[in-house]
This record gives C-alpha cells, structure tokens and sequence, in this order.
C-alpha cells in the first residue's frame, strides 16, 4: 500500500514537472509563431482560402497546383487593416495561382535586426524585400537567396518584357540575378522636402535655395518666426550622406567609394573626400545654430514619420518625381510637402540593385514566390491593393487618380517603391497625375557611375569589415548630424578607422572593381 | 546480492559494506528520485547540451546553401576580428570593469538592504519595501531605457527640464557625454537588480536560528555585534556562491543594459561599448554568425576558467564555502 502511494505520489510529480516544462517551451514556440503580428488572422485567411479554392477550383489552370501560402517579408509599417487585404489579395492569387499570402510588414527601426535573424535562423520565408544598400550582396554570399535565372525564364515573362533590362543587367552578382528589382525610378538624385505650406505663410522663396549652404537663410527665418518648428529633421545623416553622390561599390555599409559622377576609378575613403568634410561642416553648423534636432543623433523616428507631429519643416531626402507627395500621403499632410533638388541625377548599382524582391533559399515552394513577384510586377489589381488597400474602402478611384477615404489611414503603408511594378500603380489626386512619365523623363539623362553593375563581395576582408562595423556606429552618425566638431572627432575617426584596416578593404574593393572593369571592355 | 559480495573484498576495511558503491543498487533504492530528476535532466541535456555541437559554426564560414555541418571550416579567423582594433582592450576593459564593480555592488548594497530589512519590526513593511525594490527587477530593459531617456533627454528630460535649471546648472548633452556614464550605468544596474539580490541574502538570514540571537543578547551582544559575528559569518557560503556564480559570467555583459540604455549613442561608445554589443553590431552589419558564435565561444570560455579560478581561491580559503 505504502509503495503503491509513493509510486502515485512520484508519478504525479513527474507529470506536474513535464507539465511546466512542456508549457515553457510551448509559450517559447507562441512567442516565435507571435512575430507574424496576426496568427489569428493568417488562420481567418487560411479558411477562407480552402472555400475560395472550390469556387476557383474549375475555372483556371491555378487548380493544378497544389494550395500554398506566401509569407511575404517586407519594409513597412504594420496596418491596423492588413487582415482585409490579405483576404482580397487572396482572392485574386487562388484564382491565379492557387496560393494565400501572409504579409509581414516590418518597420524600418526594427528592419535590419529582424531580417538577419531571421534569416540567420532559417525562418521560413518566400518573397523578401532586399536591396543593394541593405546586405544584399552579403545575404547572396551566404546563400540567403536563390539564383533566379531558371524561374525568371519559366514564370518571369511579365517581369522580363516590362522590366528595362538594365534592371537584371544591374543587378546580378557574379552574372546571376538573386533579386527582382521595383520597376521604378533609375536614376537617383536629393534634395530638401520642406512644409510648402509653413514657407507660403513666412513668405519665403524658396527658388533662392539651389545648394545645401542656401538654406541657412531659410532655417534663419523659420527657427525666428516658428520657434517651435524644428527647421530640418533628421535621425540619422543629412546632407553629408545623401549629397555626396559617392558609388559605394554594391554595399553602403563597407567603406570605400568612388564619385557617381565622373571618370575616376580610383576608390577612395569617403571620410577623406572634400565634399564629404565640407557637408559635415555645414552639418555642425547648423546643429550649433540650433536648425537641427538635438536628438538626431540618438532618436529612432525616422524623417517621414516625423513629419506627422506636425512640427518638421524640412528633411534631407534622396528624391525622385513625387517624392514629396509620397511622403505627404504617408505623413496625413497631403499636398503640404514640396522638394527641391539639390545634386544632379546619378544611376548606380545602388539604383538598379535599390529595392529588390528576392525569393529566400527558405522557400518550400519557389517557383510558386517567382510567380508571385510575377504578378506583382504585372498585375494591376493586385499591386494596387497592396500598395493601397481595397478600391471603395482605402480609396476611391476615378480612372488612374485615387481620392483618400475616411478609411485611408487604416492602410496606407507607403512602400510602394519595394513592390513589384510601381508604373501601375495608381496616383493619388495630391500627387502630379503625370508622375509615371515624369518617372519616365527622370529616366533619360542621368549620368551613369562608372561602377554600374558592380558589387563587391567582402566575404575576403569578413573580418575587417566586422570591426569597421563598430567604428562607423561609433562615429558616423554623430558627426553626419553636425552633433559633433568634424574639425575634434573626424581626425578620430579616420584614424579608427584605418587601425580596423579600411586600407585592406578599399584594396580588395579596388581589385574586384579593377576585375569588374577589366572584363567590361 | 551476489554482485555485491563479489565487490566488497575490494574495498577497504574502514568503510562499512553498505549498498552505496553499486549504481545499480543505489537506483533501485532511490529510483523515485532518479524520476523526479528525469525532467529536469531532460532539459538541461536539451536546453545546456545539445545546442554545444553550435560551436562548430565559431569555426566555420556558414553559408545556408550547404547548411551548417557542409559549410568549409575556416580555422580561426572567425575570432580575428575580436583582436583587429584598439576596440578588442575597450570592450575586454569595459566589460571586466563594469562587471566587477556590479558584482561588489549587487554584494554590498543588497546585503546592507536585507540586514535592515530584517531588522524592522513590522514585518508588514518590511514586506513591502521587499516588494517595491524588487519591482524593477521585472522590468525589460527597453523599458528602463525609456525611463532613462525621461530623465536624461536633451530638451524635455526631467535633468535638463526640471532639476538643473532649478539648480541654476547649465543643461548637460547627457549622451554626447562619455564622463557621466561610468556612474549612470551602474547606478541602473543597482537600482534594478537591488531587490532581487535583498530577496536572495534574507531568505538566507531568516534560515539562521533564532537561538544564535537570543544566547547572544543574554551575553549582551549590541546589534551590531550580532550583525558582524552571527549574521555575516553564517551567510557567507550563499554571498561566496552568488559572487562565485557571478564572476563565471564575468565576460558576459547585461546585453540591455548597454545597448538599450545608452541609446546607442555612438560618442559615448568608450564608456558603454562592451563585448556583447561589439558583437551584436557586428552581427547587424556583416550578419555572419560564424564571427557571432566565434565571440560566444570565447566568452564562455573565459567564464569556464573563471569560474574554476575564483572556486579554487575559495577553496584554499574555506573548503566549506567553494562551489565545488
């Protein structure tokens, strides 16, 4: 009788024990299935995927395939009304090609953590933004990605007869195209965006301002009458990163340029160059005078989202037609916003590798995410609806111009540039309704950098490019904001820079850049 | 039974013959406890054991193509980049440093705070201090950081809005200000983990026996004479256990407090730069787990001697007290 209790006793205690760890793991595995934001949702969309496969089943050649559901990995801020665009966007792909989606927005503050683990934890993922200035080169090299040659030529016919080709051409790496670029804007160039309607009421002309050193005058006038205006607003770099028209050579975060605009092909250190000193001068400057966020170097708001505290007059911002626009609708300041640019129009690798839609190497199905981006890229509805929201609940649209709703905030992401083909989109009635052949007029006359095509591969100087890391998080972003002397802390700088072995690197980058040359002619 | 005799003849004589030198037998009688140590055994074999075969990522160049155990092996050079700048001695001289001092202070303020704390004579409010300290011990760090923001922010933190200009001082740049962060840091740590460690030491002081403290107050011991002979003496092996456990993880800095806190600030890089967010920025930029894992490796290493190192200093001191 004794034993016999012991042994319920025991065993009781063995359960109750498995029972605590069995609920700690499982709450850890809830935790990691809980970054999809909408579980519940993808399960709503998942039924109502199996009821729309019976209705579609017959009627299109999607029925030989398999049912499948695309996770979609993306820059954006996460909408309050994501679930009703997945419903609709499933609609159209099970009819197309028998597939759900679940979108996964992921915002810019917490974008470049979350997407290097997640690929470093082999989540599974199908379509996932990437872009040259992002790690695309580095995710390649470690096989985040896959070579889409083969898929491109089977299900990428609407990409490769509406994509110019110099798009693929840009792009590849070591000849091999792992990402499918926006079919957007080529050229690249930067300017000011500024509250057109602040500079109206303080009467000023802002055709005076053709340079970044034009502006004191304006912020002078604006900082006097609006003393509650924050001039120009910035969370990370301004002027000197975004007028220098240096050509990173296909990766932004390894050091090392050569100037967009010109012949040399000499890679040089940019900390070194002139216009580089000269913008962090002016940066310092204006951070005395005052014109500059006290915060910038340390805040995590980025510029378009300031813009909605309604207390920003103006941001530095690489620019395109309707830029301003874009930034407006995204802010709720429709038609408030106007641009002006400060630099001339460039094409990089930058630009044609600049957003890119690659299909992870964790895709189950990969030909299913090559069809995807296909559609993206050719199908009208099905952009538009991703981009903003359902046509009579989001918006309301009138031919090509769309008018916000009362709704429009509850889906209004504003990544448009990430996603597929951006010249079928549609335009908002704030925006110029000739935008796409501006885009188009934007296109023609820029100058091409002499690295077009290029990128670097740093996998030789892994370990100098990872201490280089830490010296530019340490440095840059202080004295590019102007919180810091650049006449104190850019001799530091530079200096830290070279003990992490920067001339190592712009060595390798000049070899592979001399390769690249050689082979091009 | 028959094992058993066949056993015995080699053992010495001194030690009675009892069952306890065969395994066998000893699970027999004690099976029960075997059981209920089964699942923690599983996971610590789960958890602890078989995540270990990771380190040979810290020698690898991973690329997911050929997965883990395909990917070439690349000797060392994942740890090089550890030792590539003047950074490798600020981030080892930071980590080392803080730690250390956070481990004297989670020793001698806690401890201060759990004499007192057992000294009150409504256990009421000793309970409720116990309560409130130990709050912030549940806070994330991110949390924290915005509580510190609220404080320190250039223009709308209760520093630079509300106290200095009452103090008529003039408004501190608080994180383009390297100077001030040796103290802020600590002072966060301190005030986070305080209740946790206060928790720890009293649980042990209320172990000790009443009956120490009434011989001693027939002999006319003051209260402090009380404090330094019977309370101190008798905890010292849980204070030499705590620290003893602490110093193992001496090489691993609190990840938020570094990172949140200073707001990654790089000026203040210096001061608040330790070897957990050397790597993890790093990881961003590069996001090669390879030069992530190669830096774990190494700290787990170190703490590994450590650990041994400060037990055997112990030990030559009080068997008693050592860990091991």
């Amino acid at each position: 009788m004794q034993t016999k209790k012991r042994t319920v006793s025991a065993a009781l205690a063995l359960l109750c024990t498995t029972a605590m760890i069995l609920s700690a793991c499982g709450s850890g595995g809830n935790n990691n299935s809980g970054n999809s934001s909408n579980s519940g949702n993808a399960k709503n969309s998942g039924s109502e995927a199996s009821t729309n496969n019976q209705a579609a089943g017959d009627s299109t050649a999607a029925s030989d395939l398999e049912p499948y559901k695309l996770k979609l990995v993306y820059e954006g801020p996460p909408q309050p009304d994501e679930a009703k665009i997945e419903e609709a966007m499933n609609k159209i792909l099970t009819a197309k090609i028998n597939a759900t989606i679940d979108l996964s927005p992921i915002d810019w503050g917490a974008w470049d953590d979350k997407v290097n683990l997640m690929i470093a934890s082999r989540e599974p993922v199908d379509v996932l933004f990437t872009a040259q200035w992002n790690g695309y080169s580095k995710n390649v090299a470690k096989g985040a990605y896959i070579d889409l040659g083969d898929l491109l030529k089977k299900y990428g016919q609407g990409i490769t007869s509406s994509l110019d080709p110099i798009f693929l051409e840009g792009s590849k790496i070591n000849g091999k195209n792992y990402g499918i670029p926006t079919n957007k804007e080529l050229a690249t160039s930067a300017g000011v965006v500024y509250r057109k309607d602040i500079a109206d009421e303080l009467g000023l002309d802002m055709s005076t301002v053709k340079t970044a050193e034009d502006l004191d005058a304006i912020y002078k006038i604006v900082q006097e009458k609006k003393p509650d205006m924050i001039p120009l607003y910035t969370s990370g770099g301004i002027f000197a990163n975004f007028l220098n028209e240096f050509d990173f050579l296909g990766d932004g975060t390894i050091p090392g340029v050569i100037s967009k605009n010109g012949n040399d092909t000499k890679v040089k250190m940019a900390e070194e160059s002139e216009v580089y000193v000269r913008y962090l001068k002016l940066a310092h400057d204006y951070f005395q005078k005052g014109y500059i966020n006290k915060d910038a170097a340390t805040t995590q708001l980025s510029s378009g989202d300031a813009y909605k505290g309604g207390n920003v007059f103006s941001t530095i911002e690489p620019l395109k037609p309707g830029k301003d626009a874009e930034i407006a609708n995204a802010a709720g300041l429709g038609g408030k916003l106007a641009q002006i640019y400060l630099i001339g129009k460039t094409v990089s690798t930058g630009e044609t590798a600049g957003a890119m839609l690659a299909v992870s190497s964790t895709s189950k199905d990969p030909d299913r995410a090559m069809m995807f981006i296909n559609l993206l890229h050719t199908d009208k509805e099905l952009v538009n609806l991703l981009n903003f929201g359902v046509e009579g609940v989001h918006f309301t649209r009138s031919g090509e111009i769309m008018t916000p709703t009362d709704q429009t905030s509850k889906y209004a992401p504003g990544v448009a540039w990430e996603l597929g083909n951006q010249f079928l989109n549609y335009v908002w009635n704030t925006e110029d309704p000739q935008k796409w052949e501006k885009f188009k007029e934007f296109n023609e006359g820029a100058v091409p950098s002499p690295a077009l095509g290029f990128v670097f591969n740093g996998d030789n100087v892994k370990a100098e490019v990872g201490a280089l890391a830490n010296v530019i998080k340490q440095y840059a972003k202080a004295l590019e904001t102007g919180s810091v002397d650049p006449d104190k802390v850019l001799p530091e700088y530079i200096s830290a820079l070279k003990a992490a072995g920067v001339d190592k690197v712009i060595a390798e980058k000049q070899k592979q850049f001399d390769e690249f040359l050689a082979s091009k002619k | 039974m028959a094992q058993l005799k066949t056993v015995a003849p080699t053992m010495p004589q001194a030690i009675p013959k009892t069952r306890k030198f065969s395994l066998a037998a000893n699970f027999r009688k004690y099976w029960i406890f075997y059981l209920m140590m089964l699942p923690g055994i599983l996971l610590l074999v789960f958890n602890n054991y078989l995540p270990m075969f990771g380190i040979i990522i810290a020698f690898k160049t991973v690329n997911y193509t050929d997965g883990i155990l395909g990917s070439p092996w690349s000797g060392l050079s994942n740890f090089s980049y550890l030792f590539k700048t003047s950074d490798a001695w600020i981030i080892t001289r930071n980590t080392l440093a803080y730690n250390s001092l956070f481990i004297v202070l989670n020793l001698v303020i806690p401890l201060a705070f759990a004499l007192m704390l057992n000294e009150m004579k409504s256990r009421f409010m000793s309970k409720l201090h116990q309560t409130v300290m130990f709050l912030p011990y549940f806070l994330s760090m991110v949390v924290i950081s915005y509580l510190v923001f609220g404080f320190l922010s250039d223009e709308h933190g209760f520093m630079n809005g509300s106290l200095l200009p009452a103090l008529n001082i003039e408004p501190i740049r608080w994180y383009f200000t390297k100077e001030v962060w040796p103290y802020i840091l600590p002072l966060v740590n301190t005030w986070r983990g305080m209740g946790y460690y206060t928790v720890m030491y009293m649980a042990a002081i209320i172990g000790i026996d009443d009956e120490y403290y009434e011989a001693a107050t027939i002999d006319g011991a003051s209260k402090w004479q009380q404090m330094t002979s019977i309370t101190i003496p008798l905890i010292t092996p849980v204070l030499t256990i705590i620290t003893l456990l602490q110093i193992g993880r001496i090489f691993n800095a609190d990840f938020g407090l570094f990172f949140q806190v200073p707001r990654e600030s790089g000026v203040l890089f210096p001061v608040t730069n330790v070897i957990d967010t050397y790597v993890y920025r790093t990881f961003l930029t590069v996001g090669d787990i390879g030069l992530s894992s190669a830096a774990g490796l190494l700290q787990s290493i170190v703490g590994f001697v450590l650990v041994f190192f400060s037990n055997w200093i112990v030990r030559r001191f009080n068997r008693d007290n050592a860990l091991f």
